[in-house]
């Protein structure tokens, strides 16, 4: 029951109910529809409410894998390989919640990200430290000979830590910030965002234009951060017309982003009322981080998928397997 | 799968992805059929500006705002916006200025927080009005139960049947390893050295 290849038929079915969980949240308002009589939405809330503790559950399996032996492990191998994640884990956690972090599901997210983050480090160092005291490699040798010479377990971990990355970026929308603000030309506004900066903004005012093929309406806004000029940010609202001048379609948004490592910070025109432009401001904490996680397991996937150089010298050992002996099935006593 | 095959599957598949991505190019280029009547459509779906409704309620005696208006957005994240958008009141509203539905519904919401409503007060107005696809998801009430139970009960019952999988494999298992090592079976299946070639086999394959 305790095996790492019982861990990896856990993980799959965790993959599979979220599957599931997908395909019964779409199809749940037609059967209420069929069953009550009355349409129903089921709409981010729900997916949030039955995904969120699937996901937590796949990502603590995560971890929770590669540390149990292959076929069965021992209690003394389980205690020696979760001692350093299960405790660097739960010090994210307890630092988490010194700092102040109260949001139940971000906490327990980073807690087991950490966690994650504990055992691939520590199948990194005992991979890394055997090659270096065995073949007297440094240290960055021995790391890059330990993922070349096994691909698909160090890929692995490294797709592992994609994974990771990933759901702390997640976890940092828990703390998104909306701020809906009306701004005439000139106007200042003052916001805090969830990291505790002092934004400001300074409306340039809204232009209009029009363009080879639309109209635009813009505004700028002059960004500054603790006392610091960012630069301006422009959003505006299109609206594509034909070769008659006819509009096509609804207007478009553009929003305005900057993007750094801590948080992403939108800047959406909604519209213009007499002048006074009505901007939807947003604070996204980590967002970038759910791009860079992507591309680690990207990485970390190719480097799995990369095959073997065949081997040109010969004379290496090549396990050849006689057939079993047909075994005699007698009861056991 | 040899490294050249590799190479050159991956070679050919981003070839085709170039190939599409060009197409597609061309296609967005060609001009476009001409478009629906103005304010009917989106460029996504059919939009219903017609689908406000009026939710009103005389303000309560002596009323005074029943909640900031932060817990006003959270609220209009919860209802949904009816012109088809498949947004939240609040998102649809800060978002798509040409959506006539989502500004009326915000106004409702204003009035009945003027009026000293609270969440819960505004949110089964709404519901008397619209019916329950008002709600961005269904309540925790009756049938609606089993959507948010299900998965949960389908992962419960895999699970169940993953661990009795599990342990017949481990019992057969056992069985075969207890009658192979008996005397009187047919002998080791492989000498010490060769078991030792093995080992090490594996362990460089690991």
């Amino acid at each position: 029951m305790v095996s790492r290849e019982a861990a990896f038929l856990y993980n799959n079915l965790v993959l599979v109910a979220i599957a599931f969980s997908v395909l019964w949240g779409t199809l749940f308002p037609i059967l209420s529809e069929w069953v009550r009589g009355s349409k129903i939405t089921v709409g981010p809330p729900f997916f949030n409410t039955v995904n969120v503790p699937l996901g937590l559950l796949l990502l603590g399996l995560t971890g929770v894998g590669p540390l149990i032996a292959w076929r069965k492990a021992s209690t003394s191998n389980l205690r020696r390989q979760f001692a350093f994640p299960v405790t660097f884990g739960l010090a994210m956690g307890a630092l988490l919640i010194v700092l102040g972090m109260r949001n139940f599901y971000a906490l327990v997210a980073y807690t087991l990200a950490a966690f994650v983050a504990g055992t691939i480090s520590q199948e990194f160092y005992k991979g890394i430290r055997a090659r270096h005291t065995m073949h007297d490699e440094s240290i960055p040798v021995a790391a890059i000979r330990l993922v070349a010479r096994n691909r698909r377990r160090y890929g692995g971990y490294i797709v592992h830590a994609g994974i990771v990355i990933l759901f702390c970026g997640f976890a940092g929308l828990a703390f998104k910030k909306d701020h809906d603000v009306q701004m005439k030309a000139g106007e200042v506004k003052e916001l805090v965002d969830p990291l505790g900066h002092r934004w400001r903004f300074v409306s340039q005012g809204v232009s209009t234009s029009e363009t080879l093929n639309r109209f635009v309406t813009a505004i700028g806004l002059e960004v500054w951060r603790d006392g610091v000029r960012q630069g301006i940010m422009t959003t505006e609202k299109r609206q594509y017309f034909d070769s008659n001048k006819q509009p096509q379609f609804e207007p478009s948004t553009e929003v305005g982003i900057r993007t750094s490592a801590k948080m992403d910070l939108y800047i959406v025109l909604a519209g213009v009322r007499d002048e006074t432009a009505e901007l939807r401001i947003s604070f996204n904490p980590l967002v970038v981080w759910v791009w860079i996680g992507g591309m680690v397991m990207a990485v970390g996937g190719l480097i799995v998928m990369w095959p073997q150089a065949e081997r040109r010298r010969s004379g290496g050992y090549v396990a050849t397997l006689a057939p079993a002996p047909r075994a005699e099935l007698v009861a056991a006593p | 799968m040899r490294r050249r095959d590799f190479l050159t599957q991956v070679a050919l598949s981003g070839g085709a992805l170039l190939g599409a991505r060009e197409l597609l190019a061309q296609q967005a280029a060609a001009p476009a059929e001409p478009a629906p009547a103005q304010g009917t459509t989106s460029n996504l779906f059919d939009m219903d500006q017609m689908a406000a409704k009026r939710v009103t309620k005389p303000p309560k005696r002596d009323a005074a705002p029943s909640m900031t208006a932060d817990e006003r957005d959270n609220l209009e994240h919860q209802l949904r916006c009816q012109c088809s958008c498949t947004l939240d009141v609040y998102t649809c509203r800060t978002t798509d200025f040409s959506c006539q539905v989502s500004p009326a519904m915000h106004q409702d919401v204003m009035a009945l927080v003027e009026g000293g409503y609270s969440a819960h007060e505004i949110i089964e107005a709404f519901v008397g009005t619209y019916g329950e696809r008002v709600l961005m998801a269904p309540k925790r009430e009756g049938f609606n139960w089993a959507g948010y139970i299900v998965p949960f009960a389908a992962l419960g019952a895999g699970t169940v049947a993953v661990v009795a999988v599990l342990r017949g494999m481990q019992r057969r298992t056992a069985l075969v390893a207890a009658t192979t090592r008996r005397p009187s079976a047919a002998g080791p299946l492989a000498s010490d050295e060769e078991l030792t070639k093995l080992r090490a086999a594996l362990r460089r394959d690991d």
